[in-house]
């Protein structure tokens, strides 16, 4: 009687009992046909054998650390069980990676790209677009950092994000606000508008919308490196980053204009804050020390933005000394930021000169400015906002 | 609940000691996932994601806790497989779509050929292949992947044959 060459295969695997062993070892002896079946099978297993071996070597050579991996899991699991209960469960397998909702990134990159070329920007929509938080916090910049950042950007070469990885983008096909009506404001926003009843002085608005982006790097940690050291930068970014992935997700930004006669609008922008998503294993405090330790960075700024303890989800405004005041204040009960800028100086670099108040309610980033409006003028109109 | 972890140790599982099982187990879970899916960034991902759901909902026993690991990353892989694969086909329409792994890491062309024809291997034959690869017994293969431990043979001969005829042709032409 032959075997089928599963038995076979079972045999061959010593996953037989010894009986049944001997029975089969006396039949192969006999019989050509399950014999040349078991030379087969055992052909095939050495082969798979070997193939897999080369694979595992493979595996095993580029190995990955049981601590960096303990050290991520342990916060992935503190962050999913020591957090509320009202968190739990939101995390799909692709949230395995950390959600933040700001990182040290925004916080550094956000002073090096604003400064990086000539106006500080202080208009509103372009914050709104690139950064969204729970906290606005300012940072004062002297008109010694900006240069020092400039002159240290010059030297060091390309500091083009591009260099640092592969990015990709989504979104950005319309990044310019498109005129729409107040219905497709509300279409486009993916939160509940907010808008006073009216302004006074002022008419009735006109909406723009800026579409939501995701941009996304993935780090080329030998790249970013040899920038870093280019500027002189002393801590690195470890190896472990390597080709992992950063993604940092706008929502759509809603800007309504209310005309005003004798001056130029009243605008209030609003917009989902932004979420930043790290990938699993990677500690942002590495990211975050790495790029405070950059050496472009003026040392003031880097005090300053060092200082920011909930700087996972502060957004620092750059506000430039001699140009534009800040005030922390409070808007409908929670903290916000007063700007307000020296007319003539302010004027020069940034083309306006409105005055701005920021603040942030339940996960959304309102702004409004106007020239001339006053700080009283402002709160009243975020107090009427519905 | 108590459990054997060393035949002389008996831990509670009410109060295990994660770190420990952690680090006694991960490179195991790690190779695990890279063997099935060869992408190290993935692998890294879902090994962490198995210690979660240790952590989150560990068994009521841990008699066979390589077996529940071993279980666990193995649902969590092929799943992740199956939405990229998804994901692919949604996002090249037209376009021949595979299951794709990052090779860059494999710079011996051999080690390649044997992702290759393991990518060609459906989810009971790849698994199983692993399985045994890795000293698992037909017990604990039919344990983890479900299969009737009376089919583990057949199905482990079935699939070393087709890594077989896809290992050596791709070999041959790389030698």
């Amino acid at each position: 009687m032959c075997y089928d060459e599963g038995t076979l295969q079972a045999y061959l695997d010593r996953e037989l009992p010894g009986r049944k062993r001997w029975e089969i070892e006396a039949h192969i002896a006999t019989c050509s046909r399950c014999a040349g079946l078991v030379a087969r099978l055992q052909d095939a297993s050495l082969l798979t054998d070997v193939g897999l071996t080369v694979l595992l070597r493979e595996i095993n050579k580029q190995g990955s650390s049981t601590e960096a991996a303990w050290a991520w899991t342990r916060l992935t699991r503190d962050e999913r069980f020591g957090a509320p209960a009202d968190t739990k469960g939101v995390y799909t397998m692709l949230s395995s990676r950390l959600k933040i909702a700001l990182v040290p990134l925004a916080a550094a990159v956000a002073v090096a790209v604003a400064l990086s070329f000539a106006p500080v920007r202080t208009a509103m929509a372009d914050f709104l677009n690139v950064f969204r938080v729970d906290k606005v916090n300012t940072i004062t910049i002297t008109e010694k950092d900006i240069s020092e950042l400039r002159k240290a950007t010059n030297n060091g070469g390309n500091v083009d994000i591009k260099n640092f990885g592969k990015i990709e983008t989504s979104g950005f096909g319309r990044h310019a606000p498109q005129e729409t009506t107040l219905d497709g404001a509300k279409k486009a926003a993916d939160f509940k508008l907010k808008l006073p009843e009216n302004i006074e002085g002022a008419g009735a608005p006109h909406f723009s919308a800026i579409q939501g982006t995701s941009t996304s790097l993935t780090l080329d940690v030998e790249k970013a490196n040899g920038i870093i050291k280019s500027f002189g930068g002393k801590s690195l970014l470890p190896a472990g980053l390597d080709g992992k992935k950063f993604t940092m997700t706008t929502s759509a930004a809603i800007m309504a204009n209310y005309p005003r006669e004798n001056a130029t609008p009243i605008t209030i922008v609003q917009s989902k804050s932004p979420e930043f998503v790290f990938p699993a294993g990677v500690d942002p405090n590495v990211v975050r020390d790495v790029l405070l330790s950059l050496p472009i960075l003026p040392d003031g700024i880097r005090q300053q933005l060092e200082k920011i303890n909930d700087w996972q989800h502060t957004l620092p405004i750059p506000a430039v000394e001699g140009y534009t005041k800040t005030e922390q204040v409070k808007v409908n009960g929670a903290d916000g930021v007063f700007m307000t800028t020296d007319k003539v100086r302010n004027k020069r670099i940034n083309g306006n000169n409105a005055n701005t108040l920021i603040w942030q309610n339940n996960g959304i980033v309102y702004g409004i400015s106007g020239e001339n409006m006053g700080l009283a003028q402002a709160q009243a109109i975020a107090a009427s906002m519905k | 609940m108590v459990f054997k972890k060393h035949p002389e140790v008996v831990i509670s599982t009410d109060n295990f000691d994660f770190k420990e099982l952690f680090d006694a187990n991960y490179p195991m879970v790690f190779r695990h996932l890279m063997l099935i899916m060869g992408e190290r960034a993935a692998a890294e991902d879902l090994a962490q994601e198995t210690f979660i759901k240790l952590y989150e909902k560990p068994p009521k026993e841990f008699t066979n806790l390589t077996g529940w690991l071993i279980r666990v990353s193995t649902n969590l892989a092929y799943n992740y497989l199956r939405g990229e694969k998804n994901r692919k086909k949604r996002e090249s329409v037209g376009e021949p779509t595979g299951e794709s792994f990052e090779e860059d890491f494999l710079r011996s062309s051999e080690a390649l050929e044997a992702r290759r024809a393991l990518e060609l291997l459906d989810e009971k034959h790849r698994t199983c292949l692993i399985l045994k690869f890795s000293g698992f017994s037909y017990d604990e293969i039919a344990g983890i992947t479900g299969i009737n431990k009376k089919s583990v043979g057949k199905t482990l001969a079935r699939a070393q044959e087709k890594f077989r005829r896809v290992y050596e042709r791709k070999r041959e032409h790389v030698l």
